[in-house]
């Protein structure tokens, strides 16, 4: 089984206002905003009663275990709100750059940004990917219940509560196989404050063209996108229409704006969630407080 | 149950010399009368009977240096609902006796209660089960005996929460069991989403007497302000009613002082508070 059609197997649907009445019990109480969360979930599942590593030897992608593992739900959450944070972070660095008029190296910090938006966005769906002992686990703590018939159901606890999935993932896991997970979730989860064109034109770029830009810079030994080695000139253009995602070309701004309009759906995910909890205002503050300063003077422009 | 200061008290006072002439109250199970009706046979095994009145008296008693006899009255055969209501009714007027515990024993009691009394007993039951509930915000806070900071006792849980639950004017009376444990239960968990610092546990303020109390009384209209928006009162359709006002100053309350008063005073704050900011919002799907 590839990895593709793993999460085609076992990620199912999800409509988001579901989650938020998942979530609200599972957002740790009282969290220092930006804080490191600890453990990780890599952690947390190494070291639960069951030992994952032994368990996923006899495993394979097929058989998920299902698990009430205690804190895993809310270790999910926090991971993926810290690792938007990251993501603000580094567009923000991005974005700084373009104002100095570096393009080029602003288009790969711009990637980087947008891998730890799409696994936040993701967390946030409520599937993570973990690292555990160098083999990584899919972890879907909000999937489908399983209804069988005539039998037990195999996710679902004596007090009827879906259970943790978790199971070895069918490949090595790669930058790839994170933005096929994030298309496949965006896909499929019903958000219905995510623009239908945008959530369309994400969920079907081709994923080689999505590092493209940043695989150039990074693994052609003979090639920088721009000529701004050394003199950078500004381009107060750059970076700021959506248009470079629907037609990819290599001299474009579209890693910019990919990064751009992914944290942005995250961090409208954070806004939807802050309508029923308080717990995340601060993050979400700091956030906004960032993503509205000097440090990202496109984020709030982008075709405007 | 036993207050330790109380049994050494008795047994200093019998260590002195003195006698305790009245009776102490027993039930014994398994007990019988001979033909004659002039001896009394008891099983020789652990818990042969209970003691309803005259606990202190009886750890006293064994407490002690020296021998004393008490008289005893002794029911047999009593059905675990008799016991009960014996000593419900002797120990609900005397002092020292939790009215908590009072609640708790209320359900066992038999038939002919008054509504009140119904749904008192009702109140009780939704807080044993919140109070064992580990996804509550409850677990473990709902205290029979002198509450410590962030704990409730029973006796204000089920005097806030009965008239809630009052058979025809109870504002929940309609609502099974289920469904009463439910509204309380996703009202506090509103609560803590909305206003997560107000369950520091140095704060605790919707576990002191007047935050309760005041919350309690402004729950009818966060219920009705849920239904009529959200036609349900999950946590997540009482939070977004809850977070209309995030920005509530419970400090305030401080200058309130306690009592009935000062809780009527406090939720109607609340209450104001929350209905001026949802009234420019349009109303929901009542058909008229």
């Amino acid at each position: 089984m590839t990895f593709e059609q793993q999460i085609q197997n076992y990620i199912g649907p999800r409509h988001w206002e579901d989650l938020v009445d998942h979530w609200i019990d599972h957002i740790p109480f009282l969290m220092e905003p930006a804080k490191e969360p600890e453990p990780s979930i890599s952690q947390l599942i190494e070291n639960s009663h069951w030992s994952i590593a032994d368990q996923a030897k006899g495993l394979d992608h097929g058989n998920p275990i299902y698990d009430q593992l205690e804190g895993l739900r809310s270790l999910v959450f926090s991971e993926g709100l810290f690792l938007l944070h990251k993501a603000v972070h580094v567009l923000g660095n991005a974005e700084t750059d373009l104002a100095k008029g570096i393009k080029t190296w602003a288009i790969s910090e711009a990637y980087q940004a947008s891998l730890f938006a799409i696994q936040a966005t993701a967390n946030f769906m409520g599937v993570a990917l973990g690292q555990i002992q160098g083999n990584y686990f899919l972890i879907d703590v909000w999937p489908e219940k399983i209804r069988e018939h005539n039998k037990e159901p195999r996710n679902i606890d004596k007090e009827g509560k879906v259970l943790c999935q978790i199971q070895l993932a069918a490949e090595n896991i790669s930058h790839k196989h994170f933005w096929l997970l994030y298309q496949r979730l965006i896909r499929i989860c019903r958000v219905n404050f995510w623009p239908k064109d945008l959530v369309g034109v994400l969920s079907n770029i081709d994923t080689k063209l999505i590092p493209k830009q940043r695989n150039t810079i990074h693994y052609s030994n003979s090639r920088w996108i721009f000529s701004d080695l050394y003199g950078f000139s500004e381009d107060d253009k750059f970076g700021t229409t959506t248009k470079s995602l629907f037609n990819y070309a290599e001299k474009s701004d579209f890693s910019i704006v990919l990064a751009t309009e992914i944290i942005r759906m995250g961090v409208q995910v954070l806004e939807s969630l802050s309508e029923v909890t308080s717990k995340i205002n601060g993050d979400l503050e700091l956030m906004l407080h960032d993503l509205d300063s000097s440090r990202h003077p496109r984020y709030a422009i982008i075709d405007k | 149950m036993l207050s330790t200061s109380r049994v050494k008290k008795i047994a200093s006072y019998i260590d002195a010399g003195n006698s305790i002439p009245n009776n102490v109250l027993l039930s014994l199970d398994n007990a019988r009368i001979s033909n004659s009706g002039n001896k009394l046979f008891i099983p020789n095994e652990a818990d042969a009977g209970w003691v309803i009145d005259g606990q202190h008296r009886l750890a006293g008693a064994h407490e002690a240096k020296k021998t004393i006899k008490f008289i005893a009255v002794a029911y047999i055969g009593l059905s675990e609902d008799q016991q009960v209501k014996l000593f419900v009714d002797i120990n609900r007027e005397q002092k020292g006796v939790p009215t908590s515990l009072y609640y708790d024993l209320l359900k066992y009691l038999p038939t002919e209660k008054s509504e009140a009394d119904i749904a008192r007993e009702r109140s009780a039951d939704i807080a044993n089960q919140l109070k064992r509930d580990e996804n509550s915000p409850f677990y473990g806070r709902i205290v029979i005996t002198s509450p410590k900071k962030g704990e409730i006792s029973m006796t204000n849980f089920v005097r806030k929460l009965y008239p809630l639950l009052l058979e025809k004017k109870g504002k929940f009376h309609v609502y099974t069991l289920q469904e009463q444990l439910g509204i309380i239960d996703n009202y506090f968990k509103s609560l803590k989403n909305t206003f997560p610092e107000q369950f520091r546990p140095e704060k605790s303020t919707f576990f002191k007497t007047l935050g309760f109390g005041a919350m309690m009384n402004a729950l009818p209209t966060v219920f009705d302000l849920a239904l009529r928006d959200y036609q349900g009162f999950q946590v997540s359709a009482a939070s977004k009613i809850l977070k209309s006002v995030d920005y509530f100053d419970f400090s305030q309350w401080d200058m309130y002082g306690t009592g009935s008063a000062a809780e009527i005073q406090a939720g109607e704050d609340f209450r104001l508070e929350l209905t001026g900011s949802l009234e420019d919002q349009e109303g929901g799907i009542l058909k008229l």
